[in-house]
């Protein structure tokens, strides 16, 4: 299964200097307390005594180098730290990306585009964070108390006792806060979640919230979800109000505890060779660097938590294994030995297990040039049918085929510029038009552009910008209208030189002047199988074959004037457009 | 006071006795962890003194082992109650302000909210009471804390050694002054961070939300060449920014050990003086234990600089949330004119009396528009986009207000009653559906919350979505919300079953048929024309055929009524209704 975190093995080196650098800091300051036990056990009585200067002076400025090397080897540590962190970052945006596009629509839906979003924008940043922290700062407590432990022993094996005695202590009370702690984030993260969810419903629906005079009641849900919300903080911070005081308290009891054995051996024993004043300002010192970074590994509980949430949430899409495998069949253009270009044998969908079938025994045959027509309520299934065509999805049950070979044995590739869907909704992309009509494929020369700009009646206008196909588009299309839009997709899948053009409902934001144009032009194509798909009968009268469809089953087929007389859905939808019996 | 803190203190009232325990705890806490070192440190001379000659005191010793004790227990337990205290008391109050920020955003105009985003009013209500949260946290916890502990400190020290507390004063500030240089340094390639932050956001969102047509197009492969490219300026910058920033903690902790070396040093040096024939300089005399406590010290002593200056940041955020905040709670309500009369039921004509209205006092989108309505009349508006239809249905509903002219209920000014009132007359179906997370039955029987579950299904049967709901796997229970898969058309359908279920006197109908298809529309035209019996409706649509049987057909072209009538009076008329009209039938002949 593929992780999150694999791409630490991209960063191998950096992420292995990172940590040792930082031993190194820890080192250097675990032998600064060594130092000054030595300055006040040797130097201060050979200068008493010796008059002799030479060992403190020395050894002062041998603590100012050490802090000097410390802060240099943490400074490559963070360097290392940095590379590891982002670099993970890029490469698990980069992989989510990927993934995401080997998804069928089954995939998509099942995420939803949101949780997708969230999850390669803030889960990704969330999780180096997490990466950055675990580098940087976590790694400095557990070694900086191992450190003072191993000191500890050499300074005085008793006293060593008390730090060995302390350490799972520790471990053991910040083990159950971090457990606990953590669930405790992620629910206050879900009642978080809730309170931002009402916050964009209601300023959504504020024209039906106050059209309806139902303020209160929006304001009553928002005022539980925040209650909620504040009960699961009220438990947050009684746990997260212990691990200090619990930190202060322990850390200086051990102080105590030191400094009380030292009284007994060298009072009531008499052993004054026991423990020197240097040794216990040394050890007094250890306690208080674990102390300090203890408090540090305290305010990473939040972080971590929140990218271990992530790194779940990252880990569910990229375990996804893509159900639509591809094929090898590639390049048959030439091959025409063939009966019909799509043939359905029997074909069922439903988008999981346990749904109704979208698609019921669906049964069709399309030759070669054939122009078809698809028509059907809201929710009789077009759409669905029609993403079997460039295998967005899969038949659950039944064959479909593609030039009397089954479709999954094509390249996805070749299957996916070989047939192409226009949709309703029509996207552009933030760019120039140029880049929007050849997907960025620079093989596509100037004359072909016009020429498919001509066939689907979009030249006109594009004629007239005076920077042409240099012409700016802003996010979503936003400075083109509904019409233009439909047909620049139109004109886009036209060069793809596709065998099959689908047209999904794309033109209902035509004229009905243009649309009859258009749908000439594309009628002249003789090459061509065009399968338009529509609601809208005046786009329909003229083509060989149309299928009804009405609850995921093909009720009726015929050409227009057959299905008049013989299709009673088709006959209502007629009316309902023409009101020919009203 | 700057106001915007006075009207926060306003909420913290009540807790008044907490907050004066809050300031007292501390107190007992940072006196303990000051006290401690200094105990320590005599405790070690007295070890100190009975190595060297035997002069040392055992019972000192234990009188001040057992004074840290009891310092030690009452500290750790001020602290695990202040930390608490803090949290909780800050949790609750920003839970009501969070309530009151949502409460005036319902009761605000919606030109309140149609003249800013989503996204800044969501941060408003979401992430501006955090950011305070944080910023009163961090008051408390650090400034507080910080600054006694940083007085007792100096305190202590200047009681026990001026020349060591002098050399701990002057050098720990210097790490404040480097986080401080280093935060300002780094700001510049954060916002390098942040800017292609958004632009990678942009992208992203652009691509995610139309994912299966990139996939469909085959367009997936440079789409991701694109986001690659994008994605390593990401790193760069990001990796830059995170360099930086990171050099705070390292340079502070370079201070500190500097600050440890030179205590040790100057430490030992007056030591060996005030050894030597009793030789003090000035008064200040050391010892071991004088050394221990002031290096335990020394780190104490920068601990509050380094948080403090962190703090800051987040201290600066907190304001400004609290002013965006604040402005958010004065801003004025719909209903704080006085007006407390309400309209009396039944509604028996709607006049429109040479209104005008303009959203931005510039461009009249309204001009001197007149219109006569009687009870239980079907109304329909024809028009291009943005000639203003949907805008008399904004100032119907009093969503907006006219800038001239007046609408009259009952030969009454509409603005001479409450606005609830108004509304309450109305059942809404927009041309965006609207559909909240919750299950079908919350989402249809929003419009009345007190009706039956057989109530709600019988208007979900007469508007035709009955069928779907059942197909769904937990029929009426099934959760919803914006994102789940259900087509427009689905989503209209039921924005259609709650106005039904609200059974108001009149109906509003803007271009809610634009995404069902025709069959459909017609059967819900059907459904309506039951429901409308004697109701007065208002109707805007693409389509023609839905309106033909409105008893006054109103073409509107910027802002102006151009033509009045029923269907056949228009068409006779061969104006430009005649013109719609033909334009949508052309397309029946054949090509």
């Amino acid at each position: 299964m593929e992780k999150a975190l694999s791409s630490l093995k991209k960063y191998k080196i950096p992420c292995i200097l990172g940590p040792i650098f930082k031993m190194v800091e820890v080192i250097f300051e675990l032998i600064t307390p060594f130092i000054m036990r030595f300055i006040i056990n040797v130097g201060i009585n050979e200068a008493i005594y010796d008059k002799n200067y030479f060992n403190i002076i020395f050894y002062s400025i041998l603590l100012l180098l050490l802090a000097v090397l410390g802060f240099s080897s943490t400074i490559v540590c963070q360097y290392f730290a940095s590379i590891t962190t982002w670099g993970v970052g890029e490469d698990i945006r980069n992989r989510l990306y990927k993934k995401v596009s080997s998804f069928s629509s089954n995939e998509l839906n099942k995420f939803g585009s949101n949780y997708l979003i969230t999850t390669i924008s803030n889960d990704v940043i969330k999780l180096q964070n997490g990466v950055s922290m675990a580098i940087r700062l976590a790694l400095r407590a557990p070694c900086l108390v191992i450190g003072a432990l191993i000191c500890s022993f050499i300074i005085k094996w008793q006293i060593g006792l008390i730090y060995l005695g302390l350490i799972p202590l520790i471990c053991i009370i910040y083990f159950i806060v971090f457990k606990f702690s953590s669930k405790q984030i992620l629910k206050m993260q879900e009642k978080n979640d809730k309170i931002t969810e009402i916050c964009k419903d209601s300023f959504n629906g504020m024209r039906f919230i106050k059209g309806f005079n139902k303020e209160e009641n929006v304001i009553n849900e928002f005022e539980k979800a925040t209650d909620e919300y504040y009960k699961e903080s009220k438990r947050n911070s009684i746990l997260n109000s212990i691990i200090n005081p619990f930190t202060f308290f322990i850390v200086n009891i051990a102080v105590i505890l030191i400094v009380y054995i030292s009284t007994n051996y060298i009072f009531i024993d008499n052993n004054l060779s026991f423990i020197t004043s240097g040794d216990l300002v040394a050890l007094i010192s250890y306690l208080n660097q674990i102390l300090l970074a203890l408090i540090v590994v305290c305010n990473l509980i939040v972080i971590f938590t929140k990218a271990y949430a992530s790194n779940e949430r990252i880990n569910k899409v990229l375990s996804v294994e893509p159900t639509i495998k591809n094929g090898n069949i590639f390049n048959d253009y030439q091959d025409l030995n063939y009966d019909y270009i799509f043939k359905l044998e029997n074909v069922s969908f439903s988008f999981s297990e346990d749904k109704h079938n979208v698609l019921q025994n669906i049964n069709l045959e399309i030759k070669k040039g054939e122009k078809i027509g698809i028509i059907g309520l809201t929710g009789s299934g077009k759409s669905t049918l029609l993403k079997l065509f460039n295998r967005l999805i899969d038949a659950k049950n039944g064959k479909v085929f593609f030039k009397d070979k089954n479709i999954k044995e094509y390249d996805l590739n070749y299957l996916k510029d070989n047939v192409s869907i226009v949709n309703q909704k029509s996207i552009l992309f933030k760019g120039d038009l140029l880049s929007n009509l050849t997907l960025d494929n620079p093989s596509i020369d100037e004359s072909k552009i016009i020429n498919a700009l001509k066939v689907a009646q979009a030249y006109d206008f594009v004629r007239n910008y005076s920077d042409f196909l240099k012409h700016n588009v802003e996010e979503n299309g936003s400075n083109f209208s509904g019409g233009q839009k439909q047909r620049l997709s139109i004109v886009r899948s036209l060069l793809k030189e596709p065998e099959v053009l689908i047209l999904d409902d794309s033109t209902s934001a035509l004229d009905a002047i243009t649309e009859k144009k258009l749908l000439k032009e594309l009628f002249n194509l003789k090459d061509l199988t065009l399968i338009i798909v529509s609601q809208k009968i005046s786009a329909l009268i003229n083509l060989d074959r149309i299928y009804v469809l009405d609850h995921g089953k093909i009720v009726d087929v015929g050409k227009h004037d057959d299905l008049l007389v013989n299709s009673k859905i088709y006959r209502d939808i007629y009316n309902s457009q023409f009101g020919r019996n009203e | 006071m700057k106001k915007e803190i006075k009207n926060l203190f306003k909420y913290f009232r009540k807790n008044k006795f907490s907050i004066f325990l809050i300031f007292i705890l501390v107190l007992i806490y940072v006196a303990s962890s000051v006290i401690t070192p200094y105990l320590i440190g005599l405790s070690i001379d007295e070890i100190a003194a009975q190595i060297r000659d035997l002069s040392g005191n055992f019972n000192t010793i234990i009188l001040m082992l057992s004074i840290i004790s009891i310092f030690i227990v009452f500290g750790s337990i001020a602290q695990f109650i202040f930390n608490f205290l803090i949290s909780f008391i800050i949790e609750k109050n920003l839970r009501d302000v969070r309530n009151d920020c949502f409460r005036k955003i319902n009761y605000l105009p919606i030109k309140y909210l149609d003249s800013r985003t989503r996204g800044d009013i969501l941060s408003l209500a979401i992430n501006d009471t955090d950011n305070i949260n944080l910023a009163l946290v961090g008051f408390l916890k650090q400034f507080y804390e910080g600054i006694l502990t940083i007085i007792f400190t100096i305190g202590f020290m200047f009681y026990i050694n001026w020349i060591l507390a002098c050399v701990v004063l002057i050098l720990s500030p210097l790490s404040f002054l480097i986080s401080y240089k280093v935060s300002k340094n780094s700001n510049k390639f954060y916002k390098k961070q942040v800017e292609t932050q958004a632009k990678l956001n942009g992208v992203i969102m652009e691509d995610f939300l139309n994912f299966e047509q990139i996939i469909s197009l085959n367009y997936q492969d440079e789409k991701l060449k694109k986001f690659s490219h994008i994605n390593k300026e990401f790193y760069k910058n990001g990796q830059k920014a995170q360099f930086i920033s990171t050099f705070t903690n390292p340079s502070t902790r370079l201070i500190n050990n500097f600050v440890y070396a030179i205590v040790g040093f100057v430490g030992a040096i007056l030591c060996i003086f005030s050894s030597e024939n009793n030789f003090v300089i000035l008064g200040a005399t050391s010892t071991i234990g004088v050394i221990s406590t002031f290096l335990q010290y020394a780190n104490q002593f920068a601990k509050p600089f380094n948080e403090m200056s962190s703090t800051i940041s987040e201290i600066q955020q907190g304001y400004q949330s609290l002013k965006r905040i604040n402005k958010l709670l004065f801003e004025d309500t719909e209903n704080n004119k006085n007006i407390d009369k309400k309209f009396k039921k039944p509604l028996e004509s709607i006049y429109f009396n040479n209104i005008s209205f303009s959203y931005d006092s510039k461009k009249e989108v309204i001009k001197n528009f007149n219109l006569k309505i009687n009870k239980g009349e079907k109304v329909a508006f024809v028009g291009e986009t943005g000639s203003g239809k949907t805008t008399l249905i904004n100032l119907l509903l009093r969503f907006y207000d006219v800038t001239k002219g007046e609408i009259l209920f009952n030969e009454e000014n509409i603005n001479d009653f409450t606005k609830d009132s108004i509304r309450d007359l109305f059942g809404l179906v927009l041309q965006e559906s609207w559909i909240f997370n919750g299950n079908i039955l919350e989402n249809i029987g929003f419009s009345r919350t007190n009706a039956t579950k057989e109530e709600i299904i019988k208007c979900a049967i007469s508007s035709n979505c009955h069928d779907f709901i059942m197909s769904l796997p937990d029929g009426y229970e099934t959760v919803i919300d914006e994102s789940t898969s259900l087509s427009e058309g689905q989503k209209q359908l039921l924005s259609i079953a709650r106005a039904m279920l609200a059974n108001k006197e009149i109906i509003v109908l803007d271009e809610a048929t634009s995404n069902i298809d025709s069959l459909t529309e017609k059967k819900i035209v059907d459904a309506f024309d039951l429901l409308m019996r004697n109701k007065t409706s208002f109707i805007i649509a693409h389509r023609l055929s839905t309106i033909k049987k409105c008893d006054l057909i109103v073409v509107i072209k910027n802002g102006e009524v151009i033509e009045v009538g029923n269907h056949i009076e228009l068409l006779n008329k061969k104006g430009e209704y005649f013109k719609l009209y033909n334009s949508q039938f052309n397309s029946l002949k054949e090509y």
